[in-house]
C-alpha cells in the first residue's frame, strides 16, 4: 500500500529524511513518532506527493513518485484521506461545504447524494445534522471531527493523521483516537503521526507499529514499558487488539475480514 | 447545484470575501473604462454627425454643351453599374434648383439665358466615400469625351477622412491604453487573491483538487468584476449622455452594440488578466 524505498529528502545542505526505507501494507495501523521537526510532516507531504523525495522512490497505491505526473497526483489525493493538528476546515463555508468538497473534486454534483453521503460522514463521527453549523461555532473536538469526515467521507484506502489530537483536550483526543480506530477496523489504513510519547506508548501497548524518526532514519519503537504492554492474549499484530484499552479510549473490534474494503 | 453553478458561487464568495481588494480594483478599472466610455461616446457622437455629411459626398461630373444623348445614357449605366447611383441633371433642372437656392430667379433672368451645365450627380457605394476613390473616380469620369469637368469637394473630403482616422487613432490608442491598465490591476488582483487564499487553495489541492477545480473560480472573479465595473462604467457614460443632451449640443448615448461590445470587451480583458496571473502558477501546482 505504502512503500519507501531509500527515500532522502533535503532541503538544500538540511537533510530532513535519509535513507529511509519503510512499508505500510493495506489496512495496517502505523504510528510515526517523532519530536517536533524530526520530519514527520515531510514523510506525510511525501505521502501526498506535495514533495517529491531528493533520492529514492515513494509509491502509494499504484502511484509512484517521479513517475506521477501533477494529474496523477491530483488522483492519488483523491484516494486518500488527511487529517491535520489544526484541522484546515475552510472558515468561510458551513460543514456541508467542507465536506462536499471532497466528493465535489471527484465529480459529485448531484445535490440529493451529495446530502446523503456527507450526512452519513457526519453522522459517523459524531455530528449528525451538523452540517449547516460553521467552523467557528464547533469546539477543537468537534472541528477535528469534522476535518475527520471530510477525510473519510470519499472512503480513501488510506488515512493520514498528522498530529491530529495535538491541540485537542485529552478527552476529545480520546474520542478522535476511537475514530481512528473504527476508520481503521473497517479496512481503511491509517498513519498516524505525533510527537507525544505517552500516546505513542500507549499505542504500542495496543499492538500498534510504532516507528521512531531518529535523525531522519526510522527505527521501530523500543518495547513499551510494562505499565503499557498488552495483554499477553493480544496479538503482536500491528493491527488494534480486541480487548482491555488502556487509559481512555475504548478498543476498537478486530479489523474487517478484507482490510482492503472501503469504508 | 451544477458546476458551472458552483464555480460561479464561489467566484462571488471570493469577490465578497475580500470585498476591499475587490473594490479597490473595481475602483481602478471602473475609471480606466470611465475615461474609454467616455471618448466612446464623443465619438459615437463625431461619426453620427459626420454620416450626415458623409451622405452629402458625391461626385459631379459637368457636360459639354455638345454631348449626345446616347453617349451621356452610356455614361451613367456604367457608372450605375461600378460606382452607386448616377442620375442625369439637365441644364433646366440645375437651373430651377439654382434659383430655389437664391430664393427668386430676378437675378437669373437678368443674365439673359441659362449658363448652367447639364451634369451627372454620382451618389456613390459607401466603400467609396473616401479621398482616395474619389480621386480616382474623378479622374476616370474626366477623361471621358462628353465631361467638361469633375468636382468632389477634393480638399473638405479629404480633410473629412483625415479626422476620422485621427479619431479612430486616438480611440485605439486610449483602448490600447486601458486594455493595459486592466489587465495590469486585474493580474495583479487575481495575484493577491491567489496569495490571501493560498491556504485554502492548499487544502483543496489536498483533497484531491485538480489546477481547473482551483483556478476556475479566480477566473471567474476576475471576469465578472470587471465586467460590473465596465457595466457601472458605461451606467456613468449613459447617464451623462442624458444629462448633458440638449445642454446646448444634441448628444446621443452609445448604440446598444457598441454597449454591448464595451462589457464584453471588458470581461474578455478580465479573462485575460485573471490568465496573466493565474497561467504561471498553476505551473507550479
Amino acid at each position: 500500500m505504502i512503500r519507501m524505498t531509500r527515500v532522502a529528502k533535503r532541503y538544500g545542505a538540511e537533510e530532513a529524511l535519509a535513507d529511509l526505507d519503510w512499508e505500510v501494507g493495506e489496512g495496517e495501523f502505523c504510528v510515526l513518532h517523532a519530536p517536533s521537526g524530526a520530519g514527520k510532516t515531510t514523510m506525510l507531504r511525501l505521502l501526498t506527493m506535495e514533495e517529491l523525495p531528493t533520492e529514492g522512490q515513494v509509491q502509494v497505491g499504484s502511484f509512484v513518485s517521479g513517475r506521477a505526473g501533477k494529474g496523477q497526483r491530483t488522483q492519488l489525493r483523491r484516494t486518500l484521506g488527511v487529517v491535520f493538528e489544526d484541522f484546515k476546515l475552510l472558515e468561510d463555508r458551513d460543514l456541508f461545504e467542507n465536506v462536499a468538497l471532497v466528493l465535489r473534486t471527484q465529480g459529485v454534483w448531484d445535490r440529493p447524494t451529495l446530502e446523503r453521503r456527507v450526512e452519513e460522514a457526519l453522522a459517523r463521527v459524531g455530528l449528525p445534522g451538523r452540517g449547516r453549523s460553521f467552523p467557528r461555532e464547533l469546539s477543537g473536538g468537534q472541528k477535528q471531527r469534522a476535518a475527520i469526515a471530510r477525510a473519510i467521507v470519499h472512503k480513501p484506502l488510506i488515512l493520514l493523521a498528522d498530529e491530529p489530537t495535538g491541540s485537542l483536550d485529552p478527552k476529545s483526543a480520546a474520542e478522535v483516537l476511537e475514530l481512528l480506530f473504527e476508520i481503521h477496523t473497517a479496512g481503511a489504513a491509517v498513519v498516524l503521526a505525533t510527537n507525544d510519547e505517552p500516546l505513542a506508548k500507549r499505542l504500542a501497548a495496543r499492538g500498534v507499529r510504532v516507528m521512531d524518526l531518529v535523525g531522519g532514519r526510522l527505527v521501530p519503537a523500543s518495547a513499551p514499558p510494562a505499565a503499557f504492554a498488552p495483554p499477553a492474549s493480544n496479538p503482536p499484530a500491528s493491527n488494534p487488539p480486541a480487548s482491555n484499552p488502556p487509559e481512555t479510549f475504548t478498543p476498537p473490534p478486530p479489523p474487517a475480514a478484507n482490510p482492503g474494503a472501503l469504508l | 447545484m451544477n458546476r458551472i453553478g458552483w464555480f460561479l458561487r464561489e467566484a462571488w464568495r471570493g469577490l465578497w470575501f475580500h470585498r476591499s481588494t475587490t473594490w479597490t480594483a473595481m475602483l481602478s478599472v471602473f475609471g480606466s473604462f470611465l475615461v474609454l466610455g467616455m471618448f466612446l461616446l464623443f465619438t459615437s457622437n463625431v461619426q453620427h454627425a459626420l454620416t450626415g455629411l458623409g451622405d452629402r459626398r458625391e461626385v459631379v461630373a459637368y457636360l459639354r454643351d455638345n454631348a449626345d444623348m446616347e453617349s451621356r445614357e452610356a455614361l451613367i449605366a456604367r457608372l450605375d453599374s461600378l460606382y452607386g447611383v448616377a442620375e442625369y441633371v439637365s441644364k433646366e433642372r440645375a437651373w430651377e434648383e439654382f434659383a430655389a437656392e437664391l430664393g427668386g430667379t430676378e437675378l437669373l433672368e437678368a443674365a439673359g439665358q441659362n449658363p448652367l451645365p447639364a451634369s451627372i450627380r454620382i451618389k456613390l457605394r459607401p466603400e467609396f466615400l473616401n479621398f482616395a476613390s474619389m480621386e480616382r473616380i474623378s479622374d476616370a469620369l474626366a477623361a471621358a469625351p462628353i465631361v467638361e469637368e469633375v468636382k468632389f469637394g477634393g480638399e473638405w473630403v479629404q480633410r473629412l477622412d483625415h479626422f476620422i482616422a485621427t479619431l479612430r487613432f486616438v480611440d485605439l490608442a486610449i483602448g490600447l491604453v486601458v486594455a493595459l491598465s486592466v489587465v495590469f490591476v486585474v493580474a495583479n488582483t487575481i495575484r493577491l487573491a491567489f496569495i490571501a487564499r493560498r491556504e485554502t487553495l492548499r487544502i483543496m489541492a489536498l483533497v484531491g483538487a485538480g489546477n481547473g477545480f482551483i483556478f476556475t473560480p479566480l477566473v471567474l472573479e476576475g471576469v465578472i468584476a470587471t465586467g460590473l465595473a465596465a457595466a457601472l462604467a458605461l451606467g456613468a457614460v449613459q447617464g451623462a449622455a442624458a444629462f448633458f443632451d440638449g445642454r446646448p449640443v444634441d448628444i446621443l448615448p452609445l448604440p446598444l452594440a457598441w454597449s454591448g461590445a464595451f462589457v464584453g470587451g471588458a470581461m474578455l480583458l478580465g479573462l485575460v488578466g485573471a490568465l496573466v496571473a493565474l497561467v504561471p502558477l498553476t505551473r507550479k501546482h
